[in-house]
């Protein structure tokens, strides 16, 4: 007999379980906390240790909560405190969970904490293992409420009640209106980490080298651009002050017509970033819904992204902006002071060459020719960054570059606007499509001349040609760079891994497709078109379909019913148990030990005048029970008998 | 009127294959549970998150599937008959009820009576059941429940199901027993001259015998010892017993209810020696006999009186 499992245990297993997934999410003493919380629990039980009092639990709930607030709040009521807290508690809840209701409390704060690690990773395997942690708690839910039952039983009821309840889950998930956008939103409130910010200024992109978390991905309908045409547009900066490039008062109304000869089409799935910025194939032509193309053709949603989200843009890598329109004013702008060696340096190139493209030819020249190298580590600048880059330390990442570039331009009176977005990605060979991750981060300038309009310069193409043509890793090769971009190390089992990243990542991409991106319109979509046009092979889908639902609802009925025999019904059994208690009435009772043919004597010796039915009733019944008799005319038989049988 | 305690009985007989009715009740785990799925689906709804709606309508949909099964577990349970024996006051009143039942496996169905206190039954299979249900007793006359509930909150504890049935028995409460330590002959022979009070006994009273080994000593007449004449031991007719009758009036208490207590005393220990008594209270008057149906008349004359 295996020993009864206490509820400290469970609880424990319980919380374990439903956590396990959010501990990747938080820093590591949160993880010693529960488990150093979880450890005395158990040990408390087993051991007969001190259950801690009513003030100590508060000090320590007060303790952690303000630990929380420490590190992982940032002033606003952000995600990561929020599952802080939650997990803070969860910690201490095994320690006071006395009464029965300390207990359900915590499995529904169990089911609180499940619902935020949906809202928290998004992805199919949270998905499957949410059914792992309802389970759980659920048997633990049952088996609170029916504490004098086998856990075993308890578990096998939860599990034929969720199998149950999942054609209705299916159902209420494909028909439930949906609605379109927020409401309310706290602030900072659950998803999405931001990728780079909306200005830049040394430091500002190399920073994202060291992440390597997914920024988007993308799928082309059709063929892929080439590799160096895969500028992704993200923001443009139209300000500088001396140090950082912001959007400034960058022009709103203006939207010039662009052409272009080669157009992609293709969808973006974008990871949140809570901000309101999109990125594009250079340069988007047209805005998906919810969005809109701004002057400068860069994407901006209607909310901030507080989800993943697709959208679908046409591009084309060779449209050109001919047209300045009222932008020459903001893109000549420059700070009344500082950086004056690089100023003069322009002026005197514009003095000299008179033309702005060979300014500009002249500025490509300078890059190529003074030795300037691409680093991710360069050294600090001071307060004139541009002279202290161009004439000192002369090496620096894409900012440093696009920085400098534009600069130079502004200050030779040529109008330039620096890009910020990503270049490049990663083909996934499972999917057929792009990666692009946050380490692709880029920043170039974009120069408008006359008679050409805005064409794209690339000052880190100019110094380090292989960023483009190779990739991050190959042109960065001396570099100590961070762990996972290291091509190098155990070189077999790393491709392999590799492999698997890849395919998971599709298997992912699949997923959010079909499940994650229903939305309204697809409810709507699937409905009416269920409705209005019926055709053949819809009808067998459905139909298909139904008799699914209904397969799952008969199989988990059978379960249930399963626990008995084969679940017809025994009228033999039944017609014997009223014979029973008719005499049973009469104050003849069947002893447990007793057989048909003992209690048939007895009964007989005690009631000599209905000797005759009572050994009649008997041995039929006995003939049907245990000589294997199962002809339908003999069980009406000894129905009709006992059904007569009156002792009274 | 001849009363049996034992058979006497009455309930609302229903088939059981006949559908019941039956209501849903939240317990407070419930209205909670309510209260943090609506929140979960409003933070579904505001962040439209698809993963949130499966987890919300996961747990929904279980909710709903639960409440089948619960139903499914009172469904089908019919009261057959309700027996109660009779007690003593401050014992606990004993319903036991016979119940037919759809077989089916059942879990942690509780019975109740009226508002106290619930007894749950943790399994119930096959196609009959007996169950006893307690009810405390203050004080002594009859216990009689009105309404029999039948309820179970099995699976989650969330929400319950319960159906209820009238019910028409009682339960008679005799008044808590005085200990007697002796009925004294003093009593056995005041009885005798009581006045006006008729006593069969006179005339099953055959004579004296000396004393044998195995006489009863009740049965050794005391007074002709005391007077030198050796053991003499009263004989009866046809060997029966002594016997008596107590009076309401010569119990000597300071109210009601600690008479009766005496009374009551006195006829279990009169029952136990197997003497021949009868009562007499000021509106009724029980003839001398013995027997267990005896004792519950006179109890039962006590209980109501």
């Amino acid at each position: 007999m295996k020993t009864k499992i206490q509820q400290p245990l469970l609880i424990v297993a319980v919380l374990g379980i439903v956590i396990g997934p959010l501990l990747f999410n938080l820093p590591v003493w949160v993880t010693g906390w529960c488990v150093t919380f979880w450890g005395y629990a158990v040990l408390a039980h087993k051991r007969g240790w001190p259950w801690p009092g009513r003030t100590v639990r508060l000090i320590l709930a007060c303790t952690g909560s303000m630990v929380v607030f420490v590190f992982l709040g940032d002033g606003t009521l952000g995600g990561q405190m929020f599952i802080g807290l939650l997990s803070v508690m969860a910690g201490l809840k095994p320690l006071e969970t006395k009464s029965h209701r300390d207990s359900i409390v915590t499995l529904f704060m169990a089911y609180f904490i499940i619902i935020s690690s949906l809202f928290i990773i998004e992805n199919l395997f949270i998905t499957l293992y949410m059914f792992v942690s309802v389970l759980a708690t659920t048997a633990c839910l049952i088996h609170f409420n029916l504490p004098g039952r086998q856990l075993k039983k308890n578990l096998r009821l939860a599990v034929i009640i969720i199998l149950q309840a999942i054609p209705l889950m299916i159902l209420f998930f494909i028909l439930f209106p949906r609605a379109e956008g927020t409401f309310f939103s706290l602030p900072g409130s659950y998803q999405g980490r931001s990728g780079f910010s909306e200005t830049m200024q040394p430091g500002s992109i190399s920073r994202l080298v060291r992440q390597d978390r997914t920024a988007f991905r993308v799928q082309f309908r059709g063929e892929f651009p080439d590799a160096p045409a895969l500028y992704w547009r993200g923001l443009v900066l139209w300000h500088f002050d001396g140090k950082s490039w912001s959007r400034g008062a960058a022009p709103e109304h203006y939207q010039p017509s662009v052409r272009g000869q080669n157009v992609f089409q293709y969808d973006v799935i974008i990871e949140p970033h809570r901000k309101k910025h999109l990125f594009a194939l250079d340069l988007p032509l047209s805005a998906p819904p919810l969005t809109r193309l701004t002057g400068d053709f860069t994407l901006v949603a209607h909310w901030p992204l507080r989800k993943r989200r697709r959208y679908q843009v046409r591009s084309s890598p060779d449209a050109r902006v001919r047209d300045l329109g009222h932008q020459g004013q903001i893109a000549r702008q420059l700070p009344e002071t500082g950086n004056p060696e690089a100023k003069l340096l322009a002026e005197s190139w514009m003095t000299r060459l008179g033309s702005p493209k060979a300014v500009l030819n002249q500025a490509i020249q300078y890059f190529k020719q003074n030795q300037f190298s691409y680093t991710l580590k360069p050294p600090l600048l001071g307060e004139d960054p541009v002279d202290d880059f161009i004439f000192g330390s002369k090496s620096g990442y894409c900012e440093h570059f696009a920085s400098a570039f534009a600069y130079l331009m502004r200050a030779a009176g040529i109008p330039a606007r620096v890009v910020i977005g990503y270049l490049g990605g990663e083909r996934n060979p499972y999917g057929n499509y792009l990666i692009v991750k946050q380490y692709h981060a880029h920043a170039w300038v974009e120069v408008f001349l006359d008679n050409q309009g805005w064409i794209r310069v690339d000052p880190t193409a100019i110094v380090a040609p292989e960023r483009i043509s190779l990739g991050l890793t190959d042109s960065l090769l001396s570099e100590n760079l961070p762990e996972f971009l290291m091509q190098t190390g155990i070189g077999r089992m790393r491709a392999y891994i590799r492999k698997m990243a890849y395919m998971w990542d599709a298997v992912n991409l699949r997923w959010n497709a079909w499940f994650m991106e229903y939305s309204r319109l697809e409810q709507v979509r699937l409905l009416a078109g269920f409705i209005s046009n019926v055709t053949w092979s819809r009808v067998v889908w459905i139909v298909g379909l139904c008799v699914l639902l209904a397969g799952m609802a008969v199989m988990g009925w059978l379960q249930f019913k399963g626990g008995k025999k084969t679940g017809h019904k025994d009228t033999v059994k039944e017609a014997y148990d009223l014979f029973c208690e008719k005499l049973e009435d009469v104050g003849i009772g069947r002893e447990a030990s007793q057989g048909p043919v003992d209690f048939s004597r007895m009964a007989g010796l005690k009631r000599r005048d209905l000797r005759e039915p009572i050994e009649a009733i008997s041995h039929q019944y006995i003939a049907l029970r245990y000589r294997g008799r199962q002809d339908k005319a003999s069980q009406q038989y000894l129905l009709k008998m006992i059904k007569k049988f009156d002792p009274k | 009127m001849f009363f049996n305690p034992n058979l006497k009985s009455a309930a609302g007989l229903r088939d059981p294959g006949k559908r019941d009715r039956i209501t849903c009740f939240p317990t407070r785990y419930g209205w909670l549970f309510v209260v943090a799925l609506s929140g979960m689906l409003m933070g579904s709804i505001n962040y439209n998150n698809n993963l949130g709606f499966l987890f919300t309508f996961l747990l929904g949909s279980m909710l709903l599937v639960s409440l089948v099964h619960s139903y499914r577990n009172i469904r089908g349970i019919a009261v057959d008959k309700v027996q109660a024996l009779p007690v003593f006051e401050a014992q606990e009143a004993i319903f036991e009820l016979k119940l037919r039942l759809l077989p089916r496996q059942r879990v942690a169905v509780r019975f109740r009576l009226d508002d106290s206190e619930a007894v749950m039954v943790q399994t119930m299979q096959g196609s009959c059941a007996r169950v006893s249900v307690v009810m405390p007793t203050r004080k002594r006359g009859r216990v009689s429940p009105r309404v029999l509930y039948i309820l179970s909150e099995y699976p989650f504890g969330l929400f319950g199901f319960y159906t209820s049935c009238q019910i028409f028995i009682d339960c008679l409460v005799y008044p808590k027993p005085v200990p007697v330590q002796q009925i004294s002959m003093q009593d056995l022979f005041q009885a005798h001259s009581a006045k006006g009070v008729a006593l069969d006994s006179v005339e099953d009273f055959k004579g004296l015998r000396t004393f044998q080994n195995g006489d009863a000593t009740q049965h050794i007449f005391w007074k002709a010892f005391s007077k030198g004449q050796g053991l003499m031991v009263k004989e009866f007719m046809g060997g029966a017993s002594p016997c008596l009758c107590f009076s309401w009036e010569r119990i000597k208490a300071e109210d009601v209810e600690k008479k009766l207590a005496m009374l009551c005393g006195m006829v279990l220990k009169a029952h136990g020696m197997k003497l021949k008594y009868g009562i007499h209270l000021p509106d009724h008057l029980i003839a001398p006999d013995k027997g267990e149906h005896h004792k519950h008349a006179c109890l039962r004359a006590l209980a109501l009186f």
